[in-house]
């Protein structure tokens, strides 16, 4: 095991990243040095309702682990395995491999196809816009790379789990995924970690590329442990008339701060995007999903469904952005939060950054209590107050998770909304 | 559709007229702390008021400018003139005001309105309040309705008790602009338990190129009262820019009712930055009922602070944002009492380039059980120059409440146009209908002739709009 503890200046950095990336082509070193200078400029990320003022990153441990092989529980049910940000485990089923589809480590992609990689990193995800993102970018360790050839429908899911031990400083998984013209597919990442003494620091990026008309259903849950400190980003450019569907059920972590991004850059793209997220205890949840329409005839449809208790606070801030010249487009966005405690926070910014008119753009929101008639109807029906809150959670939650159109998905978020109502 | 919807509001300003040079003493350009003791020399203020003053001052010269909201990189504060006295002294009756004032708000149709159903009017022309007038019958039920000026000298301990208390001048920028160099503004106070049932009117007029104008309303609405104050405001169409910068603090006792009519319709050249504040105490109810037509850029979101059990807040607006133009408002709701419920119903229409943003805050305080807030936002965008934001924020920091928000962004129905021409009206006939019902929540809660003005200026610049 390997560790940086200084990298509050270039010298060490730059030490670091040829010592533990000088295999990699010059054009990704160089790209790795260029942004670890920007991460010691780049201030921190200024999130109006998360304060990270005081969050000291100059003596972040970055592990550098050796690959583990069996660490992850179950990590035959997965197609692909990261611990520590290591990659452990590729698996495909015969079928996909056979239609061409790809799946590997983003680094042992870049000896396979690296013009490919070359072409598409870094070309969605905005890297320059804060510290974590910069990090991210500058060391991130094996990465994920997922490419599906033209009009290759797969249909069984491809599983991802990120995971991460105890003894974890800092986690940067980065993912890469490519989606051919007419291809479906369904993909599933999930992040679990160890709880550990000390904060873990998780700088994920996500991008997604789809070309024309290719439909990708990802799905995305989040079940880290308290000591984990998240920062997420995700974005996908859509092609034209291609479709992403995304569901996200974020239980985990200590505090996180998540955005996902889609860009409607092609006439007839859309975009649907289901956030599920419950929090508890002392967690602090600051999440971001943005439509931005920039091509004729664009579709969006943002949802989420939160439920807080104990004293988690929880910011979700939608923004549906209708580009000039995006006519005919459709953006909407519906937000509903479930109170179960008085010491819970939640905020709701459903914004519409609107610059066309011949467009229709609606958001709803709302906020409110469990309904006091609901729990005694139930509780005079002999149910306990516990299981009678059980259920109006669910039936508040239902019509959200039970969209999400992948059986695997649908039921660890309900598996994980059952865990936290017993929290 | 072979033509597209008309303007609702010309951009052509029906008050870009000016009188020339009429003041009697001109301040030159610029603030420094000898401007603000020099007005307080003039109104020959008490110690405790100039002290306020020059607190504000520094305030306002430590606090940065807002980063947010509209694009305030052209307003030069050392450009402004701080303060204009128009009058030697304030007129009791309409004759005795300056032949050239007097004239203006006679084209503005002023005292026409007065004579016909208000309680009381002010006119305030540049820095000072010019005329000032209420009726005999509500002056006998106790019922103060004054300039801020005299009001400070002859009510000093009521106004002393109150000023500056909903608004301290640490608030921001503009409130401690307008806290250092106030002039001007209303004061109305409402005894307990009395009703006056007519409104309230001020009128506010800039002249002068470059002018600010920073006046001071403060409104006490005793347990149990009633009152309902209308405020109208234009300038004159310069090329370089005026400020107009109001603080309006209001009190709205136990029981009581208020209601604050504001229609905003400032020449282009005009930056509007108003910080505008009620609080609620138990089961007492503040409307903000709030139309902002003209102005280069406004910056207004009037607020409740619903601190009593039962209390009620309002906001009802329209933004209308033409050439040029940017209308950044919206409203604040703080609900830090049980039971206490609130409404927002925001109407923005922008259209030849200009652009509204809807900006809201509700909070749900801890311990604010069984409150409930609705809030409704609706923007017509009239053609593809045109832009709107609707930035809604909401805290919730309590169980036991229930937030609604809903909002649309839409261009004219042409399910609706179809209909209305397939009944044979123009197009233009039919897109001003769908415009006024649009607007209609809004106009049916303003006094009758406010109503009718807004409605003839909306009819009279659509007329012949078609091309």
């Amino acid at each position: 095991m390997d560790t940086i503890a200084e990298t509050n200046t270039m010298a060490p950095l730059e030490q670091f990243i040829l010592d533990h990336y000088g295999q990699e082509p010059e054009w990704l070193l160089a790209r790795r040095r260029r942004y670890g200078s920007l991460y010691l400029e780049l201030p921190l990320p200024v999130r109006q309702r998360t304060p990270l003022k005081n969050r000291k990153l100059d003596r972040i441990p970055v592990l550098v682990s050796q690959p583990v092989t069996d660490i992850s529980p179950n990590s035959s049910m997965f197609n692909l395995v990261t611990v520590n940000g290591r990659s452990v485990h590729a698996t495909l089923p015969e079928s996909a491999t056979a239609q061409g589809v790809v799946l590997l480590s983003l680094r042992e992609a870049l000896r396979q196809s690296p013009e490919l990689v070359q072409e598409a990193l870094g070309s969605v995800v905005d890297d320059t816009v804060d510290k974590f993102q910069a990090l991210n970018a500058a060391l991130w360790q094996d990465g994920l790379f997922l490419y599906i050839p033209p009009r290759v429908n797969l249909t069984e899911p491809i599983t991802i789990s990120h995971y991460a031990t105890a003894d974890a400083t800092a986690v940067l998984p980065r993912t890469l995924m490519i989606l051919d013209r007419e291809s479906r597919a369904t993909v599933n990442e999930q992040y679990v970690s160890e709880a550990g003494l000390d904060k873990c620091l998780w700088s994920c990026a996500t991008e997604i590329i789809l070309h024309d008309a290719a439909v990708l259903q990802y799905g995305a849950i989040q079940q880290l442990s308290a000591s984990a400190e998240a920062f997420v980003r995700r974005a996908a450019r859509i092609g034209r008339d291609a479709r992403i569907d995304w569901n996200i059920g974020e239980f985990g972590a200590g505090m996180v701060v998540s955005e996902h991004l889609s860009v409607l850059d092609q006439p007839g793209g859309q975009t649907y995007s289901t956030t599920v997220f419950f929090g508890s205890r002392s967690q602090h949840q600051d999440y971001t999903a943005t439509a931005r329409h920039v091509a004729p005839h664009t579709a969006s449809n943002m949802t989420a469904r939160g439920v807080m208790k104990d004293s988690a606070r929880s910011v979700f801030t939608g923004v549906t952005d209708i580009k000039k010249g995006a006519v005919g487009s459709d953006g909407r966005q519906k937000e509903k939060i479930l109170m179960l405690s008085d010491t819970s926070r939640a905020d709701a910014i459903p914004s519409l950054l609107i610059e066309e008119n011949d467009v229709f753009a609606a958001h709803a929101a709302s906020a409110g209590p469990i309904d006091a008639h609901a729990v005694f109807y139930l509780m005079g029906r002999g149910l306990s107050e516990t299981e009678a809150v059980r259920l109006i959670v669910h039936g508040f939650l239902a019509p959200v998770i039970d969209t999400i159109p992948v059986g695997a998905l649908r039921d660890e978020v309900w598996a994980q909304v059952e865990r936290k109502i017993l929290e | 559709m072979a033509t597209k919807p008309q303007m609702l509001v010309n951009d052509e300003y029906q008050y870009g007229f000016n009188d020339g040079d009429v003041g009697v003493l001109k301040f030159a350009r610029g603030l420094t702390r000898q401007t603000v003791e020099e007005i307080s020399r003039i109104k020959k203020e008490p110690k405790w008021m100039l002290d306020f003053r020059l607190h504000a001052l520094d305030v306002f010269f430590k606090k940065p400018m807002p980063r947010w909201g509209g694009d305030l990189d052209h307003l030069k504060f050392d450009d402004i003139v701080y303060y204009v006295k128009p009058s030697e002294n304030q007129g009791r009756t309409w004759e005795d005001v300056p032949q050239a004032i007097k004239d203006t708000f006679e084209r503005l149709g002023i005292p026409e309105a007065e004579r016909k159903f208000l309680a009381g009017v002010s006119a305030q022309y540049e820095s000072e309040v010019v005329y000032h007038s209420i009726r005999k019958d509500l002056q006998e039920k106790g019922i103060i309705f004054t300039d801020t000026d005299s009001a400070l000298r002859e009510y000093p301990e009521l106004l002393r008790e109150y000023f500056g208390t909903i608004i301290p001048p640490e608030d921001n920028k503009f409130a401690a602009l307008n806290s250092a160099v106030w002039s001007g503004g209303s004061f109305v106070y409402i005894p307990k338990g009395v009703t006056c049932d007519i409104p309230m009117q001020a009128y506010f007029r800039i002249n002068s190129e470059n002018m600010g104008q920073f006046e001071r309303t403060l409104i006490i609405a005793d347990t149990g009262s009633f009152g309902h104050y209308v405020e109208g405001c234009t300038a004159p169409s310069y090329n370089s820019e005026s400020l107009h910068s109001a603080v309006v603090e209001i009190i709205v006792k136990d029981d009581a009712r208020m209601r604050y009519t504001t229609v905003q319709n400032w020449a282009s050249n005009v930056y509007n930055l108003v910080t505008k504040r009620a609080v609620a105490y138990k089961n007492a109810t503040m409307e903000w009922v709030d139309g902002n037509i003209g102005s280069k850029l406004t910056m207004k979101y009037p607020a409740v602070y619903l601190l009593g059990e039962g209390a009620r807040g309002m906001v009802l607006s329209i933004a209308v944002a033409g050439k040029g133009q940017h209308q950044d408002t919206g409203a604040k709701m703080i609900h830090a009492a049980p039971n206490t419920t609130s409404t927002i119903l925001s109407k923005s229409i922008s259209q030849h380039g200009g652009k509204t943003t809807y900006r809201g805050l509700v909070h749900f305080a801890p311990g604010a059980d069984h409150s409930k807030s609705n809030v409704k936002c609706d923007t017509l965008i009239m053609d593809n120059d045109s832009t709107s934001d609707t930035v809604p924020y909401s805290e919730v920091a309590d169980s036991n409440v229930e937030m609604e928000h809903e909002a649309t962004v839409t261009k004219v129905s042409e399910e609706q146009l179809f209909y209305l021409t397939s009944r044979g009206l123009s197009e233009e006939e039919a897109t001003r209908l769908i415009v006024m019902g649009f607007i209609e929540p809004f106009t049916k809660e303003l006094p009758m002739e406010f109503a009718v003005e807004m409605n003839r200026l909306i009819k009279f610049e659509m007329e012949g709009a078609i091309g």
